[in-house]
């Protein structure tokens, strides 16, 4: 409750490293074509912003959940290419669980508040 | 992978990025253009994104620094007046600090140029009347035997040095030492060998001698064959084995010429010739405490073999700053003295400093604002202000070292031509610039601090709007006014006590020495430097005193052993009859002098009572000064008195008081003194005095003429007259010591006024818009002029009364330190607060006329 602008802040960055981990299952990719996947996979609903992306990447890389190294795109374009590490793996996984007990409770709650209401 | 590299790959990833998208859109239909401005559009602010990614890679706190550091020097690049300025005054401060900590380093704290210096002790002897009594030789061999084996001796003696047989003999100071001198020390002569143990031994033997490197430069050309030349020394020949390394000296002060074995012209069985200082170095695993304990057995078994020499002696140790300290107190004072003085100059300096940095972050408060905004940490703009002052100090520190250096340098060439040796070494070593290094980053904490804090208190919303006079605003302009007042009233401090120190070393200089000092000739002589005996001796000097008196031009002359103000190294233990010795002393050690008849009229010393000696003194007398009848008879008629002199074992009558004068130096505490006459103690090398009609230089051609006469081989030592001997050798010293003080004084003075200057013009600057207000409302010139020199004046009035108070008790501090500082006169500090007032009133002039000038119409446009 004391700061509250900050929980917002990890809560989505939490949730932003989530999806690119998640994305990064289907093989390594560049950064836009993790914009793409996300927004492609959530069914245009998850727009992400590209001034969260970059840095969410370099964050995660800094932790050695992702790894990158620089490609070639099928057009022959170079771009830096991201891929999960083993750790990676296991945070994914972490992650995960920490995401269905959230919405679980909170799916809780709010089924009990309906009740009350 | 270094920052660099990040940010080049972190941009081509970016830019990957937007073509991909560019193109996605192409291949959609847009136009290139289109699709790359949307790309870009929808990419967002591309800098701001890397901003925010680079702070993922997290800072090293160099590359901070590094940041920091060149933003500031681009800071400092606009405004190349203000760093102009501040360099300015870091330097005077920093220079100053530099300089006299250099002197101290070079009197006081550096080390001794031995191998192991925190090795080596001093030892000497101490009785309830004197704190350092030196050794004699047998004495020192007991030492070595029973408690300190690597104990060496040295004493300074003075000699007639002549490169060949047909050279005129030069008087030079030279050291003798007992055996294994230099290899104790561990010092290796770069040149020949240092003395071996056969040559320090035996008396009479060892006609060896060692060079210093400069005497080996300046009088032997630096003669690279130089070992196994023959030399005279006092007409004796000796060889030369070897050179000294440079600038090599044991004692802090002095530089010996020379180096003999102590066998040389000492004898090595007198148990009472206490001649000898004493080092020792500590061998390893023995400590002060368990060599004290061994030398105070030795004290006890030496007071019982030898009543009569050793009663009531015990030995002290000492370590090097303890013995330089023991030697010289008021060297110490004058060093602590000038460390203040230069450590008022930095704070002024300091002060100014953090007053034009806070002018400048008003000015930049609105840069400030929009960091904060833009997401910078106060922490960081906090660091970022105290970086920029430590840039500034590190170049400060440069320009002030640059300062150092030159002042050193000038220092260093101060020629003090007295006859002994005096060398100040005075160096910009390593400890030296450690220190200034030091200092700067204290300079740097010190000035910046104060902007750097200020900033952390900026509220962007009031920085950003237009000048006007905030809350915040006068809270700084109270900060300023206290530092220029502040600073006024230390420049204050600093003014007393620089017109206090020069005040004093004027009266000083004015000091009465108690003897005439113009048209008096002195030439000295010393007839056993080339093979005279007693006899021959005591009829030459006779011969050549009946020969020069009737010189015309020549109204008296005498024969005197010892010259005024140069250290003489005749003092005798006397017993003054009927005077109560304290516990456990038995004599006194008073300085005297052997003079003829004549000497008293000669030099102008006036005889207060009694009479002269007769000029065939056959009488067992003496004359003693007004001291001495003062402490050992007091209130008692001193004529008639007697006392007995222990090396003689001679009883003298007192038929004679002369007046008090000055001795050795002019600031010292008045010391008895007496005379005995030459005729009953004869000696060897003497002095004559001759009072002249006219300049004395005149009579040195009748005077050589009448000494070729009696022997054409009879060398003739420091020909000089009194008034360029005592301007030179005894003031010199003491004006040199003025210069620097008045330069202190100075750099302070300069720096507060620049501080001054800086601050009055900014505050002017910003009060345009009220000036200009004040103008269009009918104000006149002179009413705005007033307007801002009363404020001048409001502030200059607090820092003087500030200033007096605190100069009230380190005027206090000053004349309990140091002799010679007498009361604190009404006239000077009125003139010194005059003198401040003024230039006050001078710095104040140029921006409150410029104020006053202000076109109004300019001024209120002005934002």
């Amino acid at each position: 409750m004391a700061r509250p602008y900050q929980d917002r802040i990890e809560l989505l960055q939490g949730t932003l490293d989530m999806l690119v981990l998640q994305t990064l299952t289907w093989g390594k990719q560049h950064g836009y074509g993790i914009s793409l996947a996300i927004r492609a996979g959530s069914r245009d609903l998850l727009q992400v912003e590209t001034g969260s992306l970059y840095p969410a990447l370099h964050r995660l890389e800094k932790k050695d959940w992702i790894r990158s190294e620089w490609g070639v795109t099928e057009n022959n374009q170079r771009a830096k290419f991201y891929s999960l590490t083993p750790a990676g793996r296991k945070q994914l996984a972490t992650e995960r669980s920490r995401w269905t007990a959230m919405t679980t409770a909170i799916g809780a709650l709010m089924n009990t508040t309906e009740e009350q209401a | 992978m270094n920052r660099d590299r990040r940010d080049r790959d972190l941009d081509d990833e970016i830019q990957a990025h937007l073509r991909m998208a560019a193109r996605d859109r192409m291949e959609r239909g847009e136009s290139a253009e289109d699709a790359a401005f949307s790309a870009r559009r929808e990419f967002g602010n591309e800098a701001l994104v890397k901003e925010v990614t680079r702070q993922m890679w997290g800072w090293s706190s160099i590359e901070h620094l590094k940041q920091d550091a060149t933003y500031a020097l681009r800071v400092l690049m606009r405004d190349p007046a203000f760093a102009a300025v501040s360099i300015l005054c870091l330097a005077l401060g920093i220079g100053a600090t530099a300089s006299t900590f250099s002197i101290g380093d070079a009197l006081l704290l550096r080390p001794l140029p031995v191998s192991n210096p925190s090795e080596i002790v001093t030892l000497s002897q101490s009785t309830p009347e004197n704190a350092a009594v030196s050794l004699s030789y047998p004495e020192l061999l007991d030492v070595r035997r029973q408690a300190l084996p690597d104990a060496v001796g040295f004493r300074l003696s003075m000699m007639a040095l002549a490169g060949s047989a047909d050279e005129t003999p030069r008087m030079k100071m030279g050291m003798s030492v007992t055996s294994e001198f230099f290899q104790t020390l561990g010092v290796t002569p770069p040149l020949g060998r240092a003395f071996t143990s056969e040559e320090s031994g035996v008396s009479g033997n060892g006609n060896v001698i060692l060079l210093s490197h400069e005497l080996w430069y300046s009088d032997f050309a630096a003669d690279p064959a130089i070992a196994g030349r023959t030399v005279r020394l006092n007409g004796r020949l000796v060889t030369v084995v070897g050179v000294l390394p440079k600038q090599f000296s044991i004692l802090p002060n002095m530089r010996p010429a020379y180096y003999l074995p102590y066998s040389f012209a000492n004898r090595l069985d007198d148990r009472s010739a206490r001649n000898l200082t004493v080092k020792a170095r500590l061998r390893p695993g023995a400590t002060v405490a368990s060599a004290q304990g061994e030398l105070a057995a030795l004290a006890k078994v030496l007071e019982q073999q030898y009543p009569d020499s050793n009663r009531a002696h015990t030995f002290i140790l000492r370590n090097e700053f303890q013995s330089r300290v023991q030697q010289s107190p008021s060297l110490v004072i004058v060093v602590a003295l000038l460390w203040v003085l230069a450590i008022l100059v930095l704070t002024i300096a300091s002060a100014n400093i953090a007053s034009l940095l806070l002018s400048r972050a008003s000015h930049r408060s609105r840069e400030m604002a929009i960091r904060l905004s833009i997401g910078a940490g106060r922490s960081r703009v906090f660091r970022q202000m105290l970086t920029e002052s430590m840039v500034l100090s590190c170049f400060g520190a440069a320009a002030g070292i640059g300062l150092a250096l030159a002042s050193i340098r000038y220092l260093a060439s101060i020629q003090i031509p007295t006859d002994t040796p005096i060398v100040i070494d005075v160096r910009l070593d390593t400890r030296v610039l450690l220190f200034t290094c030091f200092a700067s980053v204290i300079t740097a904490f010190a000035a910046g601090l104060a902007p750097a804090w200020r900033s952390l208190n900026i509220t962007i919303a009031s920085a950003l709007k237009p000048a006007g006079m905030a809350a915040s605003q006068q809270w700084s302009m109270l900060g300023r006014n206290t530092l220029v007042a502040g600073q006024i009233a230390l420049s204050l401090v600093l003014l007393v006590a620089s017109v206090a120190l020069l005040d004093a070393f004027r009266r000083m200089v004015i000091l009465d020495p108690g003897i005439r000092t113009s048209n008096l000739l002195m030439v000295e002589f010393d007839p056993s430097t080339i093979g005279y005996n007693q006899e021959q001796t005591r009829l030459f000097y006779r011969e050549l005193r009946d020969r020069v008196q009737v010189l015309p031009g020549v109204r008296s002359a005498s024969l005197s052993r010892a010259i005024p103000f140069r250290p003489n190294f005749t003092e005798e233990a006397v017993v003054p009859e009927g005077y109560q010795f304290p516990a456990n002393q038995e004599s006194v050690t008073i300085s005297c002098n052997i003079v003829e008849h004549g000497y008293f009229d000669t030099l102008g010393v006036t005889l207060v009572r009694g009479e002269a000696f007769g000029a065939d003194e056959r009488r067992a007398v003496a004359i003693v000064n007004e001291e001495f009848a003062r402490r050992y008879w007091p209130s008692q008629d001193p004529l008639g008195k007697r006392f007995l002199i222990r090396s003689k074992s001679l009883h003298v009558e007192v038929i004679g008081v002369a007046r008090t004068g000055k001795y050795l130096s002019l600031v010292e505490t008045p010391q008895p003194y007496f005379y005995l006459p030459y005729t009953q103690h004869p000696g060897a090398r003497m002095t004559l005095l001759l009072r002249t009609d006219g300049p004395p230089a005149t009579l040195t051609g009748g005077v050589l003429a009448a000494v070729r006469s009696l022997d054409a081989n009879q060398p003739v030592f420091n020909v000089r007259d009194m008034e360029t001997y005592f301007e030179q050798g005894v003031i010199g010293l003491t004006l040199s010591l003025m210069r620097v003080v008045w330069c202190m004084g100075a750099a302070g003075l300069i720096l507060a006024l620049i501080g001054i200057y800086g601050l009055v013009a900014y505050s002017t600057a910003r009060r345009t818009r009220e000036i200009g207000i004040r103008m269009a409302v009918g104000a006149g010139r002179a009413e705005v002029l007033w307007m801002v020199l009363r404020q001048g004046f409001k502030l200059a009035g607090v820092g003087t009364a500030a200033g007096l108070l605190l100069a009230v008790p380190m005027f206090a501090a000053l004349s309990s330190a140091v002799a010679g500082v007498g009361q604190l006169s009404p006239w000077s500090i009125a003139i010194v607060c005059a003198g401040l007032l003024a230039m006050v009133a001078a710095a104040y002039y140029l921006p409150a006329r410029r104020a006053a000038l202000t076109d109004p119409n300019l001024a209120l446009r002005i934002e």
